[in-house]
């Protein structure tokens, strides 16, 4: 396996794959913290009752629903395309690497692509924050918990779009899924928790720990069973899907 | 002769189409092997049936020695080269970046790479992007995928496909000169052209079933040429009641053996017919193939 994932970064050459992701990273970070260069926002600055970073982080959760599925469809799809049209599936079946194989090795590969882009995506927006001139103390808490639970949940959705892009050839479908994914997590984000946790894009808007009562900002405690329980989910269908694929017949 | 490969009873049924049809096949080591039919015969299937790539609905394969099974097939590959349909490779690297990936997977040496790519005469073209490759080079560096391994056996599926006959020529005198390494080929091809100037042996399959196997000279003696008789009076000659057609030169008559020649000639003798030469027409192998094949779309 672990030779198989180096195949992967291997593979990854030319593929923007670092580009792409450094692009969408300063994306969301330059969009999630717009706001804070206006005039009206910086008057809360240094009021710890204007919760200033607790407002950052509803932004950046939006711009994550938002970007994050687009993201993990991007780059599951260019990295599984190249099987395709390259004939990588038989090539690599002939070496003793089956289709399964492949699959899990893009995921752990990507994954550790993404793991330090999430990491700097939100260094970025809290840096940006300091830099508008944010002085009200910052809670680390909710910020590590939010990168860290955001990370699993785009390698849950790397999984899905690994598996789909090797399953349709075309690589539109992968996309569009993304793209209605992302819909899907910022319509996730302005409905009940009911309703977001039988939505698989619904997570991203589960494992924010900012909350509205009434017409103040709290930081809650993201429903961790349902998050966790989604992550197993995913896990198991990813290991059962991607044994089947084995099987295909290409 | 030692088989290399060896099937009994080969078959794979989709559905309601039977693709391959209790094929028996025997490689022999250190030959080319030609694997003919027309396309949609059932030709890539057997191929990768024997490399494990698709599971048999019945029979037996055996390679090198052992029989094909999920455990034996780890062990079996290594030894095997193979390019399948398409030509592999990543067309965003270059053809070193994608020889590469194959020296990672199989841990070969640095050396194995640059002989292979040598072997092929993509030395100079290493670094050029692989989706910058003409078709020629495309197929050369699959071949170079599948030398680098420095396998005992060879499986390629249409590698001369899409070629010009330079390509092709090109492609024959290397299989042609890793069969005289000791290198046992199985190349499959619709065009008997291509495979006829390399194999010493040839399958044909046609509609998944196995219709000849055995050397070029056996392939003309399972063929019975038309036989031309030559007379100033082909009316009289048909009047014996004899299946023929009139041609300008007398009547052809199909399918008939030694025996039946020589009581043909008798009774056109008897009957007063003029008969100035009697002759078998010649046969090319295509001639031949396409007899055993019905005409199936071969070219």
């Amino acid at each position: 396996m672990r030779r198989a994932i180096r195949l992967e970064f291997r593979k990854m050459r030319r593929l923007r794959t670092f580009l792409i992701t450094a692009i969408l990273v300063l994306a969301v970070a330059g969009l999630s913290s717009f706001s804070l260069f206006a005039g009206s926002t910086q008057e809360s600055f240094t009021d710890p009752d204007a919760m200033p970073w607790a407002d950052l982080m509803v932004t950046y959760t939006l711009m994550a629903s938002m970007t994050s599925p687009i993201l993990a469809a991007v780059l599951a799809s260019r990295q599984t395309d190249i099987e395709h049209s390259g004939t990588g599936w038989t090539l690599a079946s002939t070496a003793g690497y089956s289709p399964g194989v492949l699959c899990r090795a893009k995921l752990v590969a990507l994954s550790t692509v993404l793991l330090p882009a999430v990491i700097v995506q939100s260094l970025l927006v809290i840096g940006i924050g300091l830099f508008a001139g944010i002085r009200v103390p910052l809670d680390p808490g909710p910020w590590v918990l939010y990168t860290g639970l955001l990370f699993l949940i785009d390698v849950a959705f790397l999984a899905l779009h690994i598996w789909l892009a090797a399953v349709v050839e075309n690589q539109l479908v992968s996309v569009g899924v993304g793209m209605l994914g992302a819909f899907l997590g910022v319509f996730t984000l302005l409905t009940s928790t009911a309703v977001a946790r039988l939505i698989p894009w619904g997570y991203y808007a589960m494992i924010s720990p900012i909350g509205q009562q009434g017409d103040r900002l709290v930081y809650l405690t993201p429903p961790f069973g349902w998050i966790a329980g989604f992550l197993i989910l995913v896990g198991i269908v990813f290991a059962v899907a991607t044994r089947r694929l084995d099987r295909i017949e290409r | 002769m030692t088989s290399v490969i060896t099937t009994r009873g080969l078959t794979k049924q989709f559905k309601t189409h039977t693709a391959v049809d209790s094929l028996n096949l025997d490689v022999p080591q250190g030959h080319v092997y030609g694997f003919l039919g027309p396309n949609g015969s059932g030709k890539s299937t057997t191929m990768k049936m024997i490399l494990g790539l698709t599971q048999p609905t019945s029979g037996d394969i055996e390679v090198l020695g052992e029989p094909l099974t999920r455990a034996s097939r780890t062990k079996l590959l290594p030894s095997i080269g193979s390019m399948i349909e398409a030509p592999p490779g990543y067309g965003h690297l270059t053809g070193r970046e994608n020889m590469r990936i194959v020296q990672d997977m199989l841990d070969l040496s640095t050396p194995q790479i640059d002989h292979a790519l040598a072997t092929v005469r993509l030395t100079e073209q290493q670094h050029k992007l692989v989706r910058n490759y003409s078709l020629g080079m495309k197929q050369r560096l699959g071949i170079a995928m599948a030398l680098a391994r420095d396998p005992a056996l060879l499986i390629l599926d249409e590698p001369t496909n899409g070629l010009d006959p330079a390509g092709i020529e090109e492609i024959r005198m290397l299989l042609v000169d890793l069969a005289g390494r000791g290198i046992t080929v199985m190349v499959s091809s619709h065009l008997l052209d291509e495979i006829d100037k390399m194999a010493s042996v040839l399958g044909i399959l046609s509609s998944g079933k196995m219709i000849f196997q055995g050397s070029r000279d056996q392939l003309f003696e399972q063929s019975v040429p038309d036989l031309i008789i030559e007379t100033s009076d082909p009316h009289a000659a048909l009047a014996q009641g004899l299946t023929a057609t009139r041609v300008p030169e007398g009547i052809r008559m199909s399918g008939i053996d030694k025996d039946q020649t020589a009581k043909v000639i008798y009774q056109l003798a008897v009957a007063g017919v003029p008969i100035y030469e009697v002759r078998r027409v010649a046969q090319s192998l295509e001639d031949v193939f396409m007899d055993l094949t019905g005409r199936g779309g071969l070219l």
